[in-house]
């Protein structure tokens, strides 16, 4: 009797305990259910897929240059004597205004320099009474259009086509350009330029300023698109949530174009449809929550 | 030698009484001593190794500290086993060690073996030993929040990173310095940093690269001392000043000149004060919180430490700015104090109702007051052997206190006592003279010493099982067992010393012993009762068959549960999210959940630690959150009377609607007790160990599948290893050389700019605080953008990232685990219909056959069939050990194989009443039950004892059997009502006890009111027709 007891005491028990402890079923369902009441309080929020842009970007650093033909070195044609200088390192210009009078040194005749094109007085080399030689005078610079280069490494190349819109960030503001033409880089750099015509209204731009840029490569009018950030890793793939009613399971898509924002569905849903928008987590963590264990 | 003590006590009463006081003074004095918490201390011999790695994958982690760690602790004395957790930013070793091991001394080596590996270990790492606490060692907990319209002096509210910096330089500075507390370990809220923030586009207009900008900061920020220099005689200490104090000093320092003009941190960065990235959080009542829990030095006074904490907390409240709380939320004293209570009430209420019984049965409120003392002197004994024997005191060691057991030998020596007093008044017409009066004392009680010493000599051989327990069945129960024995052996001596002695100071004068309504009426009853039962006594011994075998197979179908639940009045969970849940999503879904608790009106207080802690004492990933909800007191509950079980059921249905969460309710001790030991809970565990995880996956589910097959197997599970979605970054080598990069190039700039580089430090008076390089959240948090991070490249300019690495995303193992130095994957199983023995066998004989398990992987089984199978071997000896023993020792008492086996029937027939007692109130079968059944064994063989012994000496004396039997079961009718009544009413209040500890008290009260209630009919019955029956078989055959 008291082995009985002693070993009823030691063995049924132990037996219990472990089973008792033990005991999580393994499903692998890829639905559930969530009161609306519930989904309100947890934030889980469903829209509708519809049909809408996606735009894929592509980010790109460069540097702003003056552009050629905006940049002038006036020189004197006959060398001289300075007779007179009407402007000065800074000094705005127009095209066809008068810069300097020299004095040829072959006519002894005056003739005026005059401005080639419209923009600015950047160095002024010369004084009255001072001969010119050939070197320039004057340098003028117009910085209303800036060139915004930028470089497009070998992995993005194939993307980059002229006419392509860009935003280009500059000192926390944004510009907008396209792409003008795309020029191989200078000997021996791995990347190519892709060249940018830029307004400079504000006259916040200036050579030699840093710039990114987000070239948007592609721009898609998609049939069927959700938010970005509706899509989630599903057992090896990537699955939107169909809501229906208190209903929710994981549907298997085909994604497109993802912008960071919008995704372009090509494959698994249709226009119309609920899927889960905001949250997804939470309805993914739901299913899947029966895996969730505590091993220490 | 047992004469010579009695007689000795009764001679020198007033000498021997004199040490009621000393026995008093020592009691009190290891009162003051003794270790007092809720539960037993269950946790083995372990020390944690630490290190933490910021930004280290599991992968890492394991490869670089884990092993290494682990390598250096091979061959340490008394090792048990090393088992090991890497995870991100944290490798976690535990080392455990065979019971009994010095944990100071264990300490020590390992220091030493982690001295020599620091070289060895990736640069700035420090392995560090977790607090030298146990799984008690949590014992008070305490939040910081602030009122919404507080404001900082910069005008700001109050945040978790401010709240934060308060509780690292205000609060846990004070507690820290509490006697007893070995760690406060923080969680919640963010450590402040200042951070630079780099523009990577203003890097590459200034031509700066990552590495300047560290090197500048690293530079321009100490303070240096220069010696002294004399002047005029005096001394001038020189000092070079250079730290930085505020935000503009580290915007204005100079990394490089570029075209003559400087160019600053300002220039090309941001410099704020950011948030670290954090790998836990708090939230208290759906609120982000900061909050510190203080960690007792093992061994220590649970109860006056927190005491002590939470006196601190108060006054280091004093110290915080005006808006700012403090508060208690867990504090083990208010456990501790309802135990002790518990314990009180049972104790008193018991005391009492033995007085009432005593006084009622003997009619003399002297001699029930003698043997009730009894009870608070073995009290105080058993506390000065407890803190002798290091036994603490909690719900099991005290709550299986049974103080009808502990009366009993008193009980029997007093009642003799009395009743040959009074004979001897009868007899002679006076009070007997001092000198008679000590020897019939004497006399008295040398006729029941022996039999009583016999009992408790058995009661304590009956507990040799329990002791012969191991693992955390053995922590649990032996302190229960020793506390029980101690208290019955100095019951014992206390019964043969002070009893004597006080008897024969108090009881003179008239013995007014009344042979009460009560016993004249019971024996009005018993004597015929007991003729009709020797003449019929076919019938009876049928009755008592049937009755024995009935309760054997009632008991085969009653539950059962091991280990007892000890109620700690609070609920604790565990919320478990997917694995690969971000922080921030977890404390979202956290928020959510402790908003819902919050609706409970019975709840008042939610709080939770999500991931994990400063001190990596609980290493949680950050999908996992401990919640612990504090109740409000029952009286202002909707409805007081509602059950824990209930109100757990109906929250658990609340959670379960909130999507994402799975749940694991428990306790908070409890929950700690699980993650120190944690084992293989299951019934089979394979463990695969092996070197590549793949292979090891593939091979653990071969197994699995193997399993699952075998018949009686359910509930098969792989581990899980996987889950953790990971961002690989994978250098494009040939690329980086076409650029003139190289791999450490790139993994420093992805460090840098993704996880922080520390570059420093920024004092603030005692205070200080990390100075880290770290890219925006805008651009970390943001793919394309981090993939076109430009990398400085040696010819001038920059390439993107994208352009020479891959990035992969695949999920990798949220954690490693490693057992005994080698990766370990295992499968678990419970079986089902099937005896364990049998699977495991056939198991070990199937998988290496079947299973393909590759070279250089190797199998292990465990789990709960281990336990089972040493338990089963000790107890295969032990058991039959503890009967043979105490046969043994009836034997020795009576010289008669026979009137032993006699008195040995009276234990089955005890037993039947406790299980007809259990199934009445439809409880399981438990330790606690079981220690109900070891008792009343005790009480039926010390009934019978004491009967039997006075039958043998009536036919001694030259009675015929009828008579010797009549006469004898007639005289023990009185001591045998008595030790009946004295137990089960002093039980009863135990029995219908739902304070805390109750659970493990109840089961015990029970069965013993319901055994005695059998027992008290069966010894009084069953017991002398047996005898007669016996001893008149052997009469008539010659």
């Amino acid at each position: 009797m008291l082995i009985r007891i002693l070993f009823c005491m030691v063995f049924i028990p132990l037996s219990f305990w472990a089973n008792a402890s033990n005991n999580h079923e393994n499903s692998s369902t890829d639905s559930t259910e969530i009161s609306e009441e519930i989904a309100e309080r947890s934030g889980i929020i469903a829209k509708a897929a519809s049909s809408g842009n996606v735009e894929r970007h592509i980010q790109v650093f460069g540097s702003l240059r003056t552009p050629p033909h905006s940049l002038a070195q006036v020189s004197a044609r006959f060398s001289g004597l300075v007779k007179s200088v009407s402007v000065n390192v800074g000094d705005a210009v127009e095209q066809g205004s008068q810069l300097a009078m020299i004095e040829s040194n072959d006519s002894l005749q005056d003739y005026p320099i005059k401005a080639p094109l419209t923009g600015r007085i950047q160095e002024r080399n010369i004084n009255p009474g001072e001969i010119t030689g050939v070197e320039p005078l004057f340098t003028i610079i117009n910085n209303d259009t800036l060139w915004a280069e930028l470089q497009v490494f070998p992995s993005q190349r194939y993307e980059i086509k002229p006419g392509q819109s860009v935003h280009i960030g500059h000192n926390n503001h944004k510009h907008k350009g396209t792409i003008h033409h795309i020029l191989p880089g200078p000997e021996g750099a791995p990347y190519v330029i892709a060249r940018v015509l830029l307004e400079n209204n504000n006259d916040d731009l200036s050579p030699g300023d840093m710039v990114n840029a987000q070239i948007n490569v592609e721009v898609l009018q998609a049939e069927v698109v959700v938010e970005a950030q509706a899509l989630q890793e599903f057992e090896g793939g990537t699955v939107v949530f169909i809501q229906q009613g208190q209903n929710y399971y994981a549907r298997p898509v085909k994604v497109g174009v993802n912008d960071g924002q919008y995704a372009q569905i090509t494959d698994g849903l249709s226009a119309g449809e609920r899927y889960v928008a905001v949250n997804s987590y939470l309805v993914k963590a739901d299913i899947k929550k029966s895996g969730a264990a505590h091993s220490h | 030698m047992l004469n010579a003590i009695v007689h000795f006590s009764v001679q020198k009463r007033y000498w021997v009484l004199t040490l009621v006081l000393a026995l008093v003074c020592t009691g009190y004095w290891s009162y003051q001593r003794l270790n007092i918490d809720a539960v037993p201390d269950i946790t083995n011999v372990q020390v944690q190794i630490n290190t933490e790695a910021p930004g280290f994958s599991p992968l890492e982690a394991e490869q670089r500290i884990t092993f290494i760690v682990e390598t250096a602790l091979y061959g340490l004395p008394q090792l048990d086993y090393t088992r090991s957790l890497s995870r991100y930013g944290l490798s976690q070793v535990t080392v455990v060690f065979e019971e009994g091991t010095d944990i100071y001394h264990a300490r020590n080596l390992i220091d030493e073996r982690l001295a020599s590996i620091k070289t060895q270990l990736p640069p700035g790492l420090d392995p560090v030993m977790g607090p030298l606490a146990t799984g008690l060692g949590e014992i008070f907990t305490y939040t910081l929040s602030a009122d919404p319209q507080a404001v900082q002096e910069n005008g700001q509210p109050y945040d978790a990173m401010a709240l934060r910096e308060l509780q690292d330089w205000v609060i846990k500075p004070q507690l820290a310095q509490v006697p007893g507390v070995v760690e406060i370990n923080t969680i919640g809220g963010y450590d402040k940093q200042y951070q630079v923030q780099p523009d990577p586009l203003l890097l590459l207009q200034h031509g700066v690269t990552l590495a300047q900008l560290l090197a500048s900061l690293e530079s321009n920020n100490a303070n240096t001392g220069a010696g002294y220099i004399e002047k005029y005689g005096q001394q001038f200490l020189v000092r070079a000043e250079g730290q930085l104090k505020t935000i503009e000093d580290i915007e204005n320092i100079i990394i490089l000149n570029q075209d003559n003009s400087p160019v600053r941190v300002k220039d090309v960065a941001q410099v704020i004060i950011g948030k670290e990235l954090r790998t836990g959080a708090a939230t208290q009542n759906g609120l982000e919180t900061v909050m510190g829990t203080a960690m007792m030095l093992v061994g220590e006074n649970s109860r006056s430490i927190a005491q002590q904490l939470a006196a601190k907390l108060t006054v280091a409240q004093d110290s915080l700015p005006k808006g700012v709380k403090a508060e208690s939320v867990y504090d083990r004293t208010t456990l501790v104090d309802k135990t002790i209570k518990t314990v009180q009430t049972n104790l008193l209420e018991g005391a009492l109702l033995v007085v009432v019984v005593l006084f009622v049965l003997l009619g003399n409120i002297r001699a029930a007051l003698i043997t009730a003392a009894v009870i608070p002197l073995s009290m105080m004994a058993t506390i000065s052997g407890m803190v002798q024997a290091g036994v603490s005191a909690n719900l099991m060691s005290l709550g299986a206190l049974d103080f009808g057991l502990i009366v009993d030998g008193t009980v029997i020596i007093v009642e003799n006592c009395v009743r040959r007093l009074s004979l001897a008044q009868r007899d002679s017409g006076t009070t007997p003279q001092l000198k008679q009066r000590l020897a019939l004392v004497y006399e008295a009680t040398i006729e029941v010493v022996r039999p009583s010493l016999f009992g408790v000599a058995i009661i304590t051989l009956v507990y040799l099982p329990i002791f012969s327990l191991s693992g955390v069945e053995g922590k649990m129960f032996h302190p229960m067992a020793a506390t029980v024995v101690m208290a019955l052996l100095a019951a014992m001596v206390i019964s043969i010393t002070l009893v004597p002695a006080a008897v024969a100071v108090f009881l003179k004068g008239k013995i007014s012993e009344k042979e009460n309504v009560l016993i004249k009426g019971a024996n009005r009853i018993y004597v015929p009762l007991l003729e009709q039962a020797l003449k019929g006594r076919a019938v009876v011994l049928a009755l008592a068959g049937v009755l024995v075998t009935t309760c054997i197979w009632l008991m085969t179908t009653l539950g059962s549960e091991f280990v007892p639940q000890l109620d700690e009045g609070d609920i604790a969970l565990h919320a478990l999210r997917i694995p690969g849940t971000g922080l921030e999503q977890s404390i979202k879904m956290q928020i959510t959940l402790e908003n819902r608790l919050m609706e409970f009106p019975e709840v008042n207080r939610v709080f939770s630690k999500i991931g994990t802690p400063e001190v990596a004492t609980d290493p949680m990933p950050p999908n996992v959150a401990d919640t612990f909800i504090m109740l409000n007191p029952r009286d202002e509950w909707p409805a007081p009377n509602r059950s824990k079980e209930d109100l757990i059921s109906s929250i658990e249905k609340a959670l379960q609607e909130l999507p994402g969460n799975n749940y694991e309710f428990t306790q908070p001790i409890e929950m700690r007790f699980n993650e120190l030991i944690s084992g293989v809970r299951a019934d089979v565990g394979i463990k695969i160990f092996g070197d590549d995880l793949t292979v090891l996956r593939n091979t653990a589910q071969r197994v699995s599948a193997i399993v699952a097959e075998t018949q009686g197997a359910a509930d098969v599970r792989v581990e899980q290893v996987d889950g953790l979605p990971m961002l690989t970054i994978i250098p494009k080598r040939d690329l980086l050389a076409r650029y003139g990069l190289n791999v450490q190039q790139l993994q420093d700039m992805v460090a840098t700019a993704v996880g922080g580089s520390q570059a420093g430090l920024i004092y603030e008076g005692d205070r200080r605080f990390k100075l880290t390089v770290r890219l925006s959240d805008e651009i970390r948090n943001h793919l394309p953008r981090l993939l076109a991070l430009p990398i400085p490249i040696r010819q001038g300019g920059y390439v993107p990232l994208s352009e020479i690495a891959k990035i992969q995303k695949a999920p990798a193992p949220a954690q490693i685990s490693r057992e005994n130095g080698k990766r370990r994957i295992v499968v678990t199983a419970n079986v089902r219909d099937r005896d364990l023995g049998s699977f495991v066998t056939e198991l070990k004989k199937k998988i290496p056959l079947q299973a393909e398990i590759p070279s250089g992987y190797w199998l292990d089984y465990g789990g709960t069939f281990e336990q089972l199978e040493s338990a089963s071997q000790r107890l295969t000896w032990v058991v039959p050990l503890t009967l043979v023993g105490i046969l043994a020792i009836l034997v020795i008492a009576f010289g008669s194989l026979k009137d032993s086996l006699i008195i040995f029937t009276g234990v089955p027939l005890a037993l039947t009443g406790g299980v007809l007692a259990l199934w009445f109130r439809d409880m399981p079968l438990s330790i606690s039950a079981g220690v109900g059944f070891i008792a009343l064994s005790g009480i039926a063989v010390l009934n019978g004892l004491v009967m039997l012994t006075f039958i043998r000496e009536l036919r001694v004396s030259g009675e015929t059997l009828w008579n010797a039997v009549v006469n004898g079961a007639q005289t023990r009718l009185r001591p045998v009502l008595m030790t009946a009544l004295v137990a089960s009413l002093g039980f009863i209040p135990m029995a219908l006890n739902t304070g805390t500890g109750a659970e493990v008290q109840r089961p015990l009260a029970t069965v013993v009111i319901g055994g005695i209630i059998s027992s008290t009919l069966l010894t009084l019955v069953v017991l002398p027709v047996l005898y007669h029956w016996l001893h008149n078989v052997k009469h008539s055959e010659p």
